[in-house]
């Protein structure tokens, strides 16, 4: 699984992390509006993009805080209708299952 | 001889350097981050009632972060930690644990007893209520 950063809002840090069930994806969303966040899957490609809330009042240190984006190439494995997310503490968590055929199988071997 | 507004300037001084304390501040908690993380993660905005200070926790909730002030001095405290979910092997790993610990002393442009702390989608706030003698005050104009 690869990623591709764009400049135009913040790339969020993310951690890839596989099982023998599946890909999960950790990134750090803080402050982003829970109603705002999307998560696209095409073509192979999932875009994560999340705007963050305002904060009130005039900044008069660092920046409005903008928006979050980032692009990831899945593998094929990845059965599309069985991603699930959430987003917990600034948190966002993504569960990418393999498909069934993929998933690494026990064969069983007779004896005699 | 004194310029009319004088006073009005040595208000805005008081403001600089309480802004040159928050400065200092954020560049050393900025310098506990490394490299981690892209663009800004501490934030003050400033409105007629108060500043208040942001800063990016994810993951954390209250229980894993201590604002204290005592005698004029503000201390945020708080450590991320993170474990590899267990039966999982990793392809990359960007995000950071860290620790902050920083002090610092409350100028007396704010009221000390009546700051106030959330942490609220991954972000600490700081409320650093004014004091009275600095918030916005109508004044009314009398018709002779």
């Amino acid at each position: 699984m690869s990623t591709d950063k764009t400049h135009s809002a913040m790339a969020p840090a993310v951690d890839i992390y596989e099982s023998e069930d599946e890909y999960l994806i950790l990134s750090d969303l803080p402050g982003a509006d829970p109603a705002s966040l999307s998560l696209d899957l095409d073509h192979g490609q999932l875009t994560l993009a999340a705007t963050r809330l305002a904060l009130g009042g005039e900044v008069v240190h660092g920046s409005e805080p903008s928006s979050f984006h980032r692009v990831f190439r899945l593998p094929d494995s990845i059965d599309a209708e069985a991603v699930s997310a959430r987003l917990d503490k600034g948190v966002l968590e993504v569960h990418l299952p393999k498909r069934e055929a993929l998933k690494p199988r026990r064969i069983p071997v007779h004896t005699g | 001889m004194l310029s009319p507004w004088f006073g009005a300037s040595r208000a805005f001084n008081e403001m600089d350097a309480l802004r040159r304390e928050m400065d200092a501040l954020f560049r050393t908690y900025d310098a506990d981050y490394g490299e981690v993380g892209v663009g800004p993660v501490v934030r003050m905005t400033e409105d007629d009632e108060a500043w208040t200070v942001f800063m990016d926790v994810p993951g954390l909730t209250a229980e894993d972060v201590e604002v204290t002030v005592q005698a004029s001095r503000l201390t945020v405290q708080g450590i991320r930690r993170l474990a590899a979910p267990e039966g999982y092997q990793a392809h990359r790993r960007e995000r950071r644990e860290w620790r902050l610990a920083r002090s610092f002393r409350l100028p007396s442009r704010v009221e000390a007893d009546a700051v106030t702390a959330e942490v609220k989608e991954g972000v600490l706030s700081v409320r650093l209520p004014k004091a009275p003698e600095l918030k916005p005050r109508q004044i009314s104009v009398q018709s002779a």
